[in-house]
């Protein structure tokens, strides 16, 4: 089902527009922290805010996205040029300035055309200044710049020079302090250099975008996170809107929008009317506004989930992340309550792309280990290829199922920090074979399958991902599976889907705590689709 | 002309050449600024000043009637930048700097503009 999408050997305009659209937003993500570190050339406290600004506008520039790579870059250029804010904007926007004539008269660029392309950008940047100060962005600029064209000139694709200027923009940025006395005073990295490695590694997550997927910020999915570490939001959602309704005037708009939420900002510019708002009900931030005119433009984002990345970014004395795949409320709880760092979205009939996995890992990157849970089969692959992207030292734990995944996670949980990685790889890899996966579900058609002849909407049992039972009532297909299994085991954990009813879970409770009374029995709400029920038989 | 601070254990006195040499280094040291140049012809023609003398590009100035320094950089701007963010970038800069080190309150910071550099990057 998953089909990860091979990497792109060139830049066309439209993958360089998917890539700053990327960077923008893991720019505007991490704006906050950016502005915390600034302390020079004017500790104002900006940085980010007129970086991200700077990007908005380069972005906003571009006319047609799909259009050839030195069109996009021109345009790119011209945008960050006039909407250039702050030291490091102007920075910023010499550097896509200098990258526009790098590829000038090119209708798409390879790794190495795009690297020397990179440098040209960075030459621009200290060509426009008298004394080019070290420890800066134009330092992280510099390093990630000649990093990338190493590795271009070694024969590196483009995926691998993304990385190899984002791990050379990573370690320049560690050094600032050394090279700049103001930020080792205040015991902080340079705020451009930072919003510079936000961009590459934005960036980068743009690259690994499958193709075919809007181009546009998709609206954040929720992630759950640690109940402990959340940070109350009364209004998380980051709405920005842009109208086009030109008969009313702002400040009537911001009194009627005033009553979804805080942080309201309503800027009209000419035809165009441009809307901000921090609410708990973009739905009705979108009804209000649609009553004025077309929309043009829309994003939300949950500022919740920001902040918990920030949360679990200071959590980074933990050497090893273990980040496993779930679909249904009650198994991602159930993941999360067993040590998990975070769970990535998805399951049967929705794998996670590979943008979703590698956006996770790259928050963790400064772990010893990121471990991935892929849980399915399908996903497996996918989270190869994240091991591939990553600038993490990232291993698959090749799960296939739930099941495996818990008892990946468990034979780890209470001791995980005394372990070195190896071990814990080890520890989970064993684990798996351990434990027996039992699944419930139906079929989608008629079909043979094993031997047994399938018609659509049968319940059929799963052991450990063979066919083995066909029924007509999950439960009775459970227990049917339970039976066929060898009672060499001690612990029973069943977890029911989001199609299971109430009494469907009582019924099924009174059934094995009957049949098997000398198991260890626990019966969860799983909340997954499809699968009726899945059960770990330890 | 000099800047006094009045302090009782003695007072401190600060030339204008220190608080231009101040706001020549801070001028400088902005993004986008590829030279200084001298304040008036009779110093020089439009010829970039050295790091020695970038004392030479800024004139500095404490008008009776207005509290605080007002502060005159001339300078040269790489080709290709957002000039007037580079000046803004200068306006705080400078006040900046020169407000921290010296303790008084500059109230104004003029940028003039007096030529570009360009740069070929192809090369």
């Amino acid at each position: 089902m998953t089909d990860p999408t091979p990497a792109p050997t060139e830049i066309t305009g439209e993958l360089l527009h998917r890539m700053l659209v990327a960077a923008l937003s893991n720019l505007r993500s991490h704006c906050e922290e950016i502005n915390a570190l600034n302390v020079y050339p004017v500790p104002d406290g900006d940085t980010g805010t007129n970086m991200v600004a700077t990007l908005e506008s380069a972005v906003e520039h571009v006319s047609v996205p799909d259009a050839e790579v030195s069109e996009v870059a021109g345009e790119v250029s011209i945008g960050s040029l006039m909407g250039a804010r702050g030291n490091s904007g102007v920075i910023l926007s010499q550097l896509l300035r200098g990258f526009a004539s790098g590829v000038q008269d090119m209708d798409k660029c390879s790794p190495v055309e795009a690297a020397a392309a990179m440098n040209s950008g960075v030459k621009a940047a200290y060509s426009a200044v008298m004394r080019p100060v070290e420890g800066t962005i134009l330092t992280v600029a510099r390093e990630a710049g000649s990093a990338g064209e190493e590795d271009a000139a070694r024969g590196g694709d483009l995926v691998s020079v993304a990385r190899a200027s984002l791990n050379a923009a990573r370690e320049a940025l560690e050094r600032t302090p050394e090279m700049l006395d103001v930020l080792k005073e205040a015991g902080v990295v340079d705020a451009g250099g930072c919003g510079l490695v936000c961009i590459l590694k934005g960036a980068l997550i743009g690259l690994a975008r499958g193709a075919g997927e809007p181009e546009r910020e998709a609206v954040r999915k929720e992630v759950p996170g640690r109940e402990s570490a959340e940070v109350a939001l009364d209004n998380p959602y980051d709405v920005v809107l842009l109208l086009d309704a030109p008969n009313e005037p702002g400040a009537e708009r911001g009194a009627a929008l005033d009553e979804f939420g805080d942080s309201l900002i309503v800027i009209n510019e000419g035809q165009l009317t441009k809307v901000h708002i921090h609410t708990a009900d973009p739905l009705a931030v979108l009804k209000c506004c649609l009553q004025w005119g077309e929309l043009v433009d829309a994003q939300v984002q949950n500022m919740k989930h920001q902040s918990l990345g920030q949360v679990a970014d200071q959590q980074d004395e933990n050497p090893v992340a273990i980040i496993p795949t779930a679909a249904g409320p009650g198994l991602r709880e159930t993941f999360m309550r067993l040590g998990a760092t975070r769970v990535v979205e998805g399951g049967p009939t929705m794998n996670p792309s590979t943008e979703d996995i590698l956006g996770a890992v790259e928050e963790y990157v400064q772990c010893d280990r990121i471990f991935l849970l892929p849980n399915n089969p399908n996903v497996i692959l996918t989270c190869e290829q994240v091991q591939k992207l990553s600038s993490g030292n990232v291993s698959v734990v090749a799960t296939e199922n739930i099941p495996q995944g818990l008892a990946a996670l468990m034979a780890v949980s209470d001791k995980r920090d005394e372990l070195s990685p190896e071990e814990v790889h080890s520890r989970m890899s064993k684990s798996v074979r351990r434990v027996k996966a039992l699944e419930v579900t139906h079929a989608v058609d008629d079909r043979n399958y094993s031997g047994l002849s399938l018609s659509r909407g049968d319940i059929i049992g799963f052991a450990d991902g063979e066919l083995a039972v066909v029924g007509d009532s999950p439960v009775q297909v459970l227990l049917d599976l339970l039976d066929k299994c060898e009672d060499s085991r001690s612990h029973l954990t069943i977890f029911w889907g989001s199609m299971v009813s109430e009494s469907a879970v009582q019924k099924l409770q009174r059934d094995v705590d009957g049949r098997y009374g000398d198991l260890q029995i626990e019966v969860l709400f799983g909340g997954q689709d499809h699968y009726h029920f899945i059960a770990a038989l330890r | 002309m000099t800047h006094h601070i009045d302090s009782n254990v003695g007072d401190i006195t600060l030339s204008d050449s220190l608080v231009a040499n101040l706001a020549g280094i801070a001028t400088t040291e902005c993004y986008g600024v590829a030279g200084m140049v001298a304040r008036n012809i009779q110093d020089g023609i439009s010829a970039a000043l050295g790091q020695d003398n970038l004392a030479r590009g800024v004139g500095v100035r404490a008008p009776t009637d207005e509290e605080g320094l007002v502060i005159t950089v001339n300078i040269i701007v790489g080709y290709g930048v957002n000039i007037a963010e580079v000046a803004r970038n200068i306006r705080e800069k400078v006040r900046y700097v020169v407000g921290h080190c010296t303790g008084i309150p500059v109230s104004r910071v003029d940028v003039h503009v007096r030529g570009v550099k360009v740069t070929s990057i192809d090369d």
